[in-house]
């Protein structure tokens, strides 16, 4: 358990009482400098570049050449296709906290808490509902993005499916999304959605998301309970499923048959080797391996963890796989910045080594953010989801209010809030921050 | 000398096959705790249908039994001290800690892993 160490040693220092005793192991870890960028399926604003660069690549460092970008690429396609039903944006969960919540990672933030945003430089914590928080920010892009006739109209009452459906048929030019991509079929060759560099500050998941604790926002993880029938027999497979091989057998299948070791180096053999140039890696891998189901991540560390061979866990993000798998869409995309570059992460780690935008990749933030004390129930069930509730009741209001009647509506929000005790439940909050962040810093000998 | 030698080549057989058993660990279920929420699996996860927890089970021995909670079942399996051998439980762990049901781990990492 090597790649947990920094997790384990967190434990001791937390959780461990006087004598330094270790409860819980880790799962998913995750470090972000990596050799192998991610940037396939991280969660974020992306944007149709295949449109964006049809209208000329107009240039995007703020917010409003944004919006004003989208326009362009709205009116382009509206056009193009001879139809008025594509949208620049919409927006998924049926008006729920999910799309600003994932913008809010572009200004540089991670989910913390219950409904709480933690600062990715410092792992400070901000309330959802707070005026200047980057959830708020990303619910005022939306409106600014409403008023200029750019939000999806069905946003605030489709359900998921759709959601998606018109991410797929080029109904909708961006997304806050994970791995939807357009259908080429329908879009074309190179339609893909993708980050732009400039407007919002941080590219979130580039790399691997920064999880060096091994703790998610629900801050699960591995313990035996006392009645385990054998201890020694259990521990001995929690070290086996986190050793590099065991790790490799959880994400990439039965050595020998579905992976192997061939002139040294680590890679997809026979059918599976076959289904992941054939772009169908995924669906060969549901029922050979546990990553279709969420176990797989509760079971060990994650993919996401350096390795005694030099290769990523996931023998599908080794650059030899990617580029056998690279789409047409992926590669004109990379090609459009690097020859020698064939999917997007490699331009993500291009963009954040040219200083454009950064990536989210504090350690010690996000160490403080995952060791942060939940609320208690009282607080969640008297303060924290009503109020989150009365924001899902004005979601579609706020988002689609005039800009001048936004600020009044955002005081009206709050007020509630403060009506339901918050202020205080945010001190709380930020109490268990300073305390944390000292644990922390004592812990890494600051 | 064909005769004795196919007999002699039986008895190898035979001996291999028995040292190969022998070689295989004890085999052994471990209940594993789970959010239900976090399966993602309709039907449950079972060892039949996926490739590598057979192999799991082959090589290592060990079979994984899922025991899956919601909150309510979370509680219940608390309060009758009745938590599985492994869990991936949510919370800081500390009520589990304070409350005796969760087994310090240090020595055992100490002897059973490369780092304590």
């Amino acid at each position: 358990m090597k790649k947990c160490a920094v997790g384990i040693a967190a434990e001791r220092q937390v959780l461990g009482g006087e004598e330094g005793e270790v409860y819980m192991l880790p799962i998913l870890v995750q470090l972000p400098k990596s050799d192998v960028p991610n940037g396939n399926g991280e969660g974020g604003f992306k944007v149709r570049y295949d449109i964006y660069e049809a209208v000329g690549c107009p240039p995007v460092t703020t917010e409003d050449e944004l919006l004003d970008a989208l326009k362009m690429m709205q009116d382009y396609e509206r056009e193009r296709t001879g139809t008025d039903d594509v949208y620049a944006l919409h927006w998924w969960g049926q008006g729920g906290t999910f799309s600003p919540q994932i913008l809010a990672r572009m200004y540089g933030s991670n989910d913390c808490l219950s409904y709480f945003e933690a600062d990715v430089e410092t792992g400070a914590p901000k309330f959802f509902l707070e005026k200047d928080s980057n959830f708020m920010k990303a619910v005022r892009f939306y409106n600014k993005a409403w008023n200029m006739g750019l939000l999806d109209p069905d946003s605030f009452t489709m359900d998921n499916a759709t959601w998606a459906e018109k991410i797929k048929n080029g109904k909708v030019l961006s997304a806050t999304c994970w791995g939807d991509q357009p259908d080429p079929t329908i879009c074309g060759e190179n339609a893909i959605l993708t980050y732009l560099p400039g407007p919002f500050g941080y590219l979130p998941g580039a790399y691997f998301d920064c999880a060096p604790v091994g703790r998610g926002v629900d801050n699960a993880a591995r313990a035996l309970s006392t009645n385990c029938k054998d201890p020694v027999r259990a521990m001995q497979f929690l070290a086996w499923l986190d050793s590099d091989f065991g790790l490799r057998v959880i994400h990439c299948g039965v050595p020998g048959v579905d992976w192997d070791y061939v002139d040294g180096v680590p890679q997809f053999i026979g059918e599976a080797r076959a289904a992941y140039e054939a772009g169908e890696g995924g669906t060969y891998m549901n029922g050979r391996t546990l990553r279709t189901s969420d176990a797989v991540w509760y079971m060990c560390t994650g993919n996401g963890v350096e390795t005694d061979d030099g290769y990523p866990v996931r023998l599908d993000k080794t650059i030899e796989m990617r580029a056998l798998s690279s789409t047409p869409a992926q590669l004109h995309f990379a090609h459009l910045f690097s020859e020698d570059f064939f999917y997007q992460g490699q331009v993500y780690d291009y963009w954040i080594k040219q200083g454009l935008v950064k990536a989210d990749d504090n350690i010690k933030a996000a160490m403080i953010r995952s060791f942060m004390p939940a609320l208690t129930q009282e607080m969640c069930e008297e303060s924290d989801w009503p109020c989150i509730g009365h924001y899902n009741e004005m979601a579609a209001d706020i988002c689609t209010c005039s800009v001048e009647e936004f600020d009044s509506m955002v005081d009206e929000l709050w007020n509630y809030c403060v009506e339901k005790g918050m202020p205080e439940i945010i001190e709380y909050a930020n109490q268990n921050y300073l305390t944390t962040k000292a644990l922390i810093e004592e812990m890494l000998g600051e | 000398m064909a005769g004795l030698l196919m007999g002699l080549i039986m008895l190898l057989t035979v001996f291999g096959s028995v040292l190969a058993e022998e070689s295989k660990p004890e085999p052994i279920t471990f209940t594993w705790l789970m959010a239900e929420g976090n399966m993602n699996l309709g039907d449950g996860i079972h060892t039949d249908k996926v490739a590598v927890l057979q192999y799991i089970k082959d090589e290592l021995g060990i079979e994984i039994d899922w025991v899956t909670y919601n909150n309510d079942r979370y509680n219940a399996l608390i309060a009758a001290g009745e938590l599985p051998d492994i869990g991936s439980v949510a919370g800081n762990g500390q009520q589990l800690i304070d409350g005796g049901q969760l087994l310090p781990l240090s020595d055992l990492l100490e002897q059973y892993d490369r780092i304590s």
